[in-house]
């Protein structure tokens, strides 16, 4: 009982040895007192030598000196001591009174203990803060109050506050119910950890350019995958939204564009899987951070995969402590930002009749032989009544572009025991297009695991798994597709007849005859399905404080497919072939299996030495096939039963897999915290190069000063911080795709005795000197911080030049191929980048804070070919449309100019040129006589020359608030799309703008005079469709609100509604839907080129963040 | 770690690769086939056709805007022109595949020497085939007879028209004369019949310009059209739309074509013809790609069957019904305002499977009835009895009356002419223009220098317009090649 327990150790005892053994100790204590001691020899080593010093204390005192040193608890029972083992941590406090006779063990009492813990330094309440009882799991952390609730076992627990930039505190809670607790602000870790290539960097300690951005700054606003998120957020990462198609892959640009031939891409990182193919599968809500290494530095330890710079993203895993969990949600409601308008049924007969008019003028010969003979509507009852009025005036483009919803939700339970943290999370995304039919849904489900073993073994896994679903109804881009019959489809016919058939061109004859958009999304289909898995497992030996190993084994899965239809009756699409159903599948495995050994080492005060050291084996293997089959009798069954067409198109099949072998390492060197020293390097081997090239190494070095610390800046109110970086290094590009060294016999269909037959012939020049194109980069760089670090700025300047680009380089025809994949060329990057972040205002109550990232990249080619001759890349339309010129940048429009077009008053000047007054007048570039090849030129460009975003957050309260801004500048953007709907009519319907077109009384025009298509028009690349792209955008604007955290019973840790527009105006002079766009034109290199686009949405959300 | 790197490629040979087997042989022959597709292919533009370009030169022919046809016949055509890269490229990648087949049969030692003697022949045959239509397009070309795998070797020089011939194009074709090879091979590959209508027509274009080799070379063109003509293999069609029925295709008449089957490889060239977007095809596009001049058409003599109705030119056909509606008029007839191209057009694709089922003809019998007269009379000093019966029997089946001619001069224009009316829309026309350099006016029906002679579009052939330019990627890609006078 209570009272026994109590006396026997209050008694008064004394001892003192020295050095004696636990065993002799105790049996000292025996004969000075009348205790027995239990304890097995097993548990409690009784041979450890133990000192005491006591002179009549309490006995309870001397068995503190005496145990408590040793890890060894004891316990009243029955007069007799219990002596146990405990944990280095689980010590129970030394007065514990001894429970009653037979009550084992001990059943405490709670006791409930409230608090908030605040900044020392300014007293704010601090959220987030974990509060665990020391020696237990039992926890929670802190509300948006920093108020926290926990019960404790008694008055002698002890709760230990940590918080990331705090000091560990550790506070015995005595007789208290009601706890204040100050932290103190961790100077060293003060500054957030920075992800970097294999670890983590205190940001204060990095030498490299590494723009990061946390999860839930990353969830401000409403994106379905990280790249959307991305936009606009870091400088030098530029990030092009090209298609708003529901589930379209954004395309992210780091530093410019860096080679020709090889992918553009950065590399992927998702929890040091390297090359994930897909990181826009991922959820963002599972997103911790996101990381971009841009320079050499930074990038070197990627190697040969690092020269497009490389994104880590870090997922959220479980932490000790109470479980978290959390629910995110978000709905969407999508409406067109833009209508164009088409013609109306009355303004396109107009433009019908003075198209066949004006025939006469433009090919009188073929007028007078009755060529032109046009549709006389008393013919077609069906489409006009008794006075020739159309019955109908529909508007496709209000048809097809129609408000839709979205939705996402993400529910996570983190937690874990003081070894063991896991994470758990589930998603679904279901997102809806304007355009009908189309529509983009994702599964994912991921769960982490993290378990210390013990003192030198940690283990852990992770795995992800993935399924998209993506509708898609806009393919068929450049052919008679839905985008492009909203702008072409006859207002004049109706959607669907009374008998219920559907409305077409063709209807009105002499229409180049695409179906009408609405059928088009209903009868033909595009279903492109991804599955992905991603897992991995670890594990981390520590041989001391200062070294440790990792290994980790990772794998992604991957399965992709398209399955296709187009219906039996589509014209121009599928009608020819009777309907055409085919699927494609594409399997990947890959693997990875990298071993590194870190090593971390302060010595005295002045130096800190850090290294890594490792090697790494990667394998990808593909295999993929196509099936497709033609003439359906009906429309049934798709694509789902390919069997049932009975023209068969050949199969295909192939496969191929690469293999990276590496070695790396990294040394950073920090001496007295003001001069840091990083050198990196991989040794990289590849299977893609020829075998004289296999292996490479890529350096890189960097240096930086953080002045802020020299005795001069130490004591500076104004200067907080102040950080010199440059660094200088070699990274790699090897993505050319297989086997670009051999000399391939590819083998091919010849068409003979009315059966194909295999015919081989040599498919590729091949080129066994093929070696890593590779990019030196220079990096200088600042980081300042002033007035206490409220306005912190990095500036960046860089100079990429990128060397032995791999390009695809014309040989002559007479070899009998084409190209042939040489290191010939280089290219140059330089640009300057500005983050800036200032805390306005910050107070409790109001904080406002500004963000700006702003970019600048100038991309200039240096040496293309063994000649330095002109290379036109693609795409064609209507003849070149982009080149490659040494002196100018990647993505050069080409073609000519147009001056507008030939007055009535220059008809001379006109017939030089074969030209009427009311044809477009061009200029001849070379003056001699005639427009040709010669006189096209550059005119515009693909990338722009600066970018800029600017975001303000503002809290007020419990309200929050925040709009970006961003600004794309001097850039082109080509509306290839006037082709067909502004040169050229009695075709299709043609653009409002034909309105404006050439007339004897309106000459000031670039839009010529209205002929039907058989008498001839002029229709080129050239400056009237290279428009100004430059655009202000309203990115995002949201309004939050954080609800109380309790709410009933429960305690929320947070608890946020929010409103929020994407898109919510745009400023730009582009006559398209958005000059933000890249619509039918395939070639990597092309961006801003846009031929029929899917409308760009403007989004309204709410949203709801819950955790507890 | 060396094994972990090794590239294996699973899908493709290599030339490294030992192969063996008689089938392996036969592949890379029947490769050198594969860039016959290159004569009627499309390519650039909607209804664009590398076959419209040697009509487009002639200024007899017309083609909607992006066909780019107004180049040609404006004369402001330049060294970018799609057509001139599709044939140049066609032509040297054929050449490259004959150029491997050759080398790799001589490399199967499981061949028997008679079925390796008939694939060189086939394979040296088409070489010849490609070399020809780049002399007659460019004049001096690279002279390449052999695979080239170092880059170093890749910037051959232009060799003179005459060397190309004398070296490649004639020993090619003399040795594969030595061929067992049958007349007729219905599977689309190489016949005597083609070893012989070749020699006959480069003999006789090696008479002509630009080589001018002399009067013998009549003779020996002659010489093989009488052989083909001798052999019986061959015969004329009864009618004309004897041509455009899919059941004749490597029959009859035909001596070398094209190959298509319609749910394999259609023929292209049937909707380019068709009048642009009228509705009378279930072809989704009706390009209007290739249309003949109408004085032209209305040049041929009175009472040409050729020119009648539906014979080689067609002025009405019936609405499509997907196109007019049940009761409108224009569903039995519709007046197309001209004339159009009938020599291509398969009825049953027009009407219904919208994938056309005729081959796409490089030579027939009346060319090479035409070739033997106008050869003949050179080599003879006068139109002999068979000379004018081969030329006769290609005028009745058009119910025109006999040439009885006995001048030199007067039977070799009325040969030329016949060769315009009857192998019109051939890619025939054209190389005549060069070799003679002669162009029959469709106004004055005279026949003019072709320098100097003024087109129905009132422009005005030059020198220059005597050869095609070469395309500008290959200068920019070959600095030892000179480009044609005045491009």
């Amino acid at each position: 009982n209570d009272g026994m327990g109590q006396s026997v150790l209050s008694q008064k005892v004394a001892l003192q040895v020295q050095s004696v053994s636990l065993r002799d100790a105790l049996v000292q204590l025996e004969k000075a007192t009348d205790v027995k001691f239990i304890y097995s020899s097993r548990v409690v080593k009784s041979d450890v030598k133990v000192s005491v010093n006591a002179q009549s204390e309490a006995l309870s005192k001397v068995l503190d000196q005496l145990l408590s040193p040793i890890d060894i608890g004891y316990r009243v029972v029955d007069q007799q001591i219990l002596l146990y083992k405990v944990k280095p941590t689980d010590k129970p406090t030394p007065s514990l009174p001894a429970p009653a006779t037979g009550q084992l063990p001990l059943a405490p009492a709670d006791i409930l203990v409230r608090g908030q813990v605040v900044d020392g330094a300014s007293s704010s309440p601090l959220p987030g803060v974990s509060v665990v009882v020391r020696g237990t799991s039992r926890g929670t952390t802190t509300n948006a109050e920093g108020r926290f609730e926990l019960e404790v076992p008694d008055a002698n627990t002890v709760l230990v506050f940590s918080f990331v930039g705090f000091e560990k505190l550790e506070v015995p809670v005595g007789n208290r119910t009601e706890l204040t607790v100050e932290l103190a602000q961790d100077i060293r870790n003060l500054e957030e950890m920075v992800v970097v290539g294999y670890g983590t960097v205190r940001k204060s300690d990095l030498t490299g350019s590494v723009s990061a951005i946390k999860g839930d700054k990353l969830l401000d606003r409403q994106a379905t995958n990280v790249a959307q998120a991305l936009q606009g957020r870091l400088p030098g990462v530029d990030v092009s939204v090209n298609s708003s198609a529901p589930g379209y892959q954004p395309r992210i640009r780091i530093r410019g564009v860096g080679s020709i031939n090889s992918s553009l891409d950065p590399l992927y990182v998702v929890d040091g899987i390297i090359g994930v193919t897909n990181a826009n599968l991922l959820n963002p809500n599972d997103i911790e951070s996101v990381e971009v290494l841009k320079d050499a530095s930074a990038t070197a330890i990627y190697g040969a995969r690092g020269a497009n710079g490389v994104i880590i993203i870090t997922t959220k895993r479980g932490k000790s402590g109470q479980t978290q969990v959390s629910y995110d949600a978000w709905s969407s409601y999508i409406t067109p930002a833009k209508y164009l308008g088409t013609l109306s049924a009355e303004e396109f007969m107009s433009v019908y009749n003075t198209a066949f008019d004006n025939a006469a003028k433009y090919d009188p010969q073929g007028f007078a032989d009755g060529k032109y003979v046009r549709n006389n509507p008393a013919d077609f009852p069906n489409l006009f009544d008794a006075n020739g009025r159309p019955l109908y005036n529909t508007d496709w483009e209000r048809e097809i572009y129609r408000p839709a919803m979205a939705q996402n939700h993400e529910l996570g339970v983190r937690g874990g025991s003081e070894r063991t943290a896991y994470s758990m999370s589930l998603g679904y995304t279901d997102q809806g297009g304007l355009m009908r039919n189309s529509n983009f849904k994702r599964y994912s489900a991921k769960l982490t695991l993290d378990n210390d073993v013990n003192k030198w073994l940690k283990l852990g896994g992770s795995l992800f798994l993935n399924r998209s679903i993506q509708q898609e109804v806009d393919d068929a881009s450049g052919g008679l597709n839905v985008p492009r019959m909203v702008m072409e489809g006859l207002p004049i016919l109706p959607i669907k007849y009374p008998d219920g058939s559907w409305g077409r061109n063709k209807d009105w004859p002499g229409m180049e005859g695409g179906e009408n958009p609405v059928r088009l999304t209903e009868e033909r289909e595009r279903r492109n399905t991804k599955n992905m898995t991603l897992g991995q497992v670890y594990s981390v030996l520590t041989f001391n404080p200062a070294l440790s190993l990792r290994s980790n084994f990772s794998f992604e899965l991957k399965d992709e497919k398209n399955n296709f239809y187009s219906g039996r009756d589509l014209n121009a699409l599928s009608a020819d072939q009777k309907g055409v159903a085919d699927i494609w599948s594409n399997s990947e495995q890959y693997w990875q299996f990298e071993n590194y050994l870190n090593y971390n080492k302060t010595l005295g005060n002045d130096h800190v030495i850090s290294a890594l050291g490792g090697l790494s084996w990667q394998k990808r293997y593909y295999e993929n096939f196509f099936a497709a089959a033609e003439n359906f009798i009906d429309d049934f069954w798709g694509w789902h039963n390919l069997g049932v067409g009975t023209t068969l198109r050949k199969p295909a099949s192939g496969d191929g897999q690469w293999t990276l072998n590496s070695y790396f390492a990294r040394i950073n060197y920090i001496f007295r915290e003001k001069y840091l020293f990083t050198v990196t390097g991989r040794y990289d081997g590849s299977s893609k190069f020829g075998v004289n090239n296999k292996y490479a190494f890529f350096p890189s070095a960097a240096v930086a000063w953080n002045i802020s610390q020299e005795e001069f800046l130490k004591n500076s109110t104004f200067i907080t911080n102040l950080r010199l970086r440059a660094s200088y290094g070699k990274t790699g590009n090897q993505e050319i795709g297989q086997f670009a060294s051999q000399q391939f016999l590819s083998t091919g269909d010849v068409l003979l005795d009315g059966q194909r037959q295999t015919g081989i012939w040599r498919g590729s020049f091949g080129n066994p000197d093929l070696r890593w194109e590779y990019t030196n980069q220079l990096d200088i760089g600042a980081d300042i911080g002033l007035w206490n670090n409220r306005l912190e700025l990095t500036v960046d300047y860089y100079h990429k030049v990128t060397k032995d680009l791999l390009l695809n380089a014309p040989i002559p025809w007479s070899t009998g191929l084409g190209s042939v994949t040489q290191n010939i060329g280089s290219v140059e990057n330089k640009g300057f980048e500005l983050g800036l972040n200032s805390r306005n205002i910050a107070t409790n109550n109001f904080n406002w804070t500004t963000n700006v990232a702003f970019s600048t990249n100038q991309n200039r080619i240096l040496k293309l070919g063994v000649n330095d001759d002109d290379i036109f890349p693609g795409p064609w339309f209507l003849g070149q449309t982009n080149i490659l010129r040494v002196g100018y940048p990647i993505g050069s429009f080409w073609g000519y100019r147009r001056l507008g077009t030939w007055g009535t008053d220059e008809a001379d000047q006109a017939a030089r040129y074969n030209r009427l007054p009311g044809d477009l007048k061009w200029a001849d570039l070379n003056e001699d006589g005639r427009i040709d090849a010669a006189d096209e030129t550059i005119i515009g460009r693909a990338y722009p020359k600066w970018t800029m975003n600017i975001g303000n957050t503002i809290q007020l309260g419990k309200f929050d608030f925040s709009v970006d801004i961003r600004f794309v500048m001097g850039v082109n953007t080509v509306n290839a799309t006037k082709h067909s709907v502004e040169d050229r009519q009695a075709i299709a319907s043609s653009s409002r703008t034909v309105l404006n077109a050439w007339t004897p009384e309106n000459q000031n025009t670039h839009i010529a005079q209205i002929r039907h298509y058989n008498a001839g028009y002029d229709t080129h690349m050239d400056d009237w469709w290279t428009e100004d792209g430059s655009f202000i955008r309203g990115q995002n604007i949201m309004l939050g609100y954080t609800l109380p955290s309790t709410l009933g019973k429960v305690n929320f840790q947070r608890l946020r509604v929010y409103v929020s527009a994407q898109n919510f105006f745009l400023i730009s002079k582009y006559s398209g839907y958005d000059p933000e766009a890249l619509t039918g034109f395939g070639n990597q290199l092309t961006q801003n080129m846009e031929f029929f686009q899917y409308p760009r949405p403007r989004t309204f959300n709410a949203g709801l963040n819950v955790s507890f | 770690c060396d094994d972990f790197l090794k590239e294996n490629p699973t899908g493709s040979l290599t030339t490294s690769s030992t192969v063996s087997s008689p089938e392996i042989a036969r592949a890379f022959v029947d490769g050198s086939y594969s860039n016959l597709g290159t004569f009627n292919n499309g390519g650039g533009g909607w209804g664009g056709n590398n076959a419209s370009l040697v009509e487009f030169l002639t200024g007899k022919a017309d083609g909607n805007s992006q066909t780019e046809a107004f180049k040609f016949y404006n004369l402001e055509y330049d060294a970018r022109a799609f057509y001139i890269d599709n044939w140049w490229s066609g032509m040297y990648s054929g050449i490259a595949r004959a150029n491997l087949a050759i080398q790799k049969i001589n490399e199967i030692a499981t061949l028997d020497a008679a079925t390796k003697a008939s694939m060189i022949a086939e394979a040296r045959t088409m070489r010849a085939l490609y070399y020809f239509q780049l002399v007659r397009m460019f004049g001096d070309v690279p002279k390449i007879t052999e695979l080239i795998t170092e880059l170093s070797a890749v910037q051959t020089p232009r060799s003179p028209v005459k060397e190309i011939y004398d070296e490649i194009i004639i020993p090619d074709l003399l040795e594969a004369e030595k061929s067992t090879l049958p007349w007729r091979q219905t599977s689309g590959r190489t016949s005597m019949g083609l070893i012989k209508s070749l020699l006959a027509d480069v003999y006789l274009t090696y008479a002509g310009y630009p080589v001018r080799g002399g009067n013998q070379y009549y003779a020996e063109s002659a010489k093989r059209s009488k052989e083909l003509i001798d052999s019986g293999v061959f015969t004329l069609f009864p009618e004309y739309t004897d041509m455009i029925n899919p059941a004749n295709r490597n029959q009859g008449e035909f001596i070398f074509q094209v190959q298509h089957e319609k749910d394999i490889r259609n023929n292209g060239l049937t909707p380019v013809t068709l009048p642009t977007l009228r509705g009378i095809a279930a072809y989704s596009d009706e390009y209007g790609g290739l249309i003949p001049r109408k004085e032209f058409v209305e040049s041929y003599a009175s009472g040409d069957k050729r020119a009648q109705e539906k014979q080689f030119y067609y002025t009405f056909y019936k609405g499509h019904p997907s196109d007019y509606p049940a009761g409108d008029a224009r569903r039995d007839t519709l007046l197309l305002g001209g004339y159009y191209i009938y020599k291509y057009f398969d009825k049953q694709a027009i009407d219904n499977d919208a994938k056309a089922n005729i081959n796409y003809t490089i030579y027939r019998y009346a060319d090479v009835l035409l070739m033997y007269a106008e050869a003949a009379n050179r080599a003879e000093g006068g139109p002999g009895t068979q000379a004018r019966a081969a030329l006769n029997s290609v005028r009745s089946r058009a119910q025109l009356p006999a040439v009885t001619t006995t001048n030199v001069d007067e039977f070799e224009k009325a040969v030329w002419a016949e060769r315009y009316f009857e192998l019109a829309f051939e890619s025939k026309i054209w190389f005549d223009m060069v070799r003679t350099r002669k162009v029959r006016n469709d106004l004055t029906k005279n026949w003019d220098d072709f320098v100097g002679h003024t087109t129905i579009y009132n422009k005005t052939f030059g020198e220059r317009n005597l050869l095609l330019p070469i395309p500008q990627r290959e200068i920019d890609n070959n600095r030892n090649l000179a480009q044609n006078m005045g491009f």
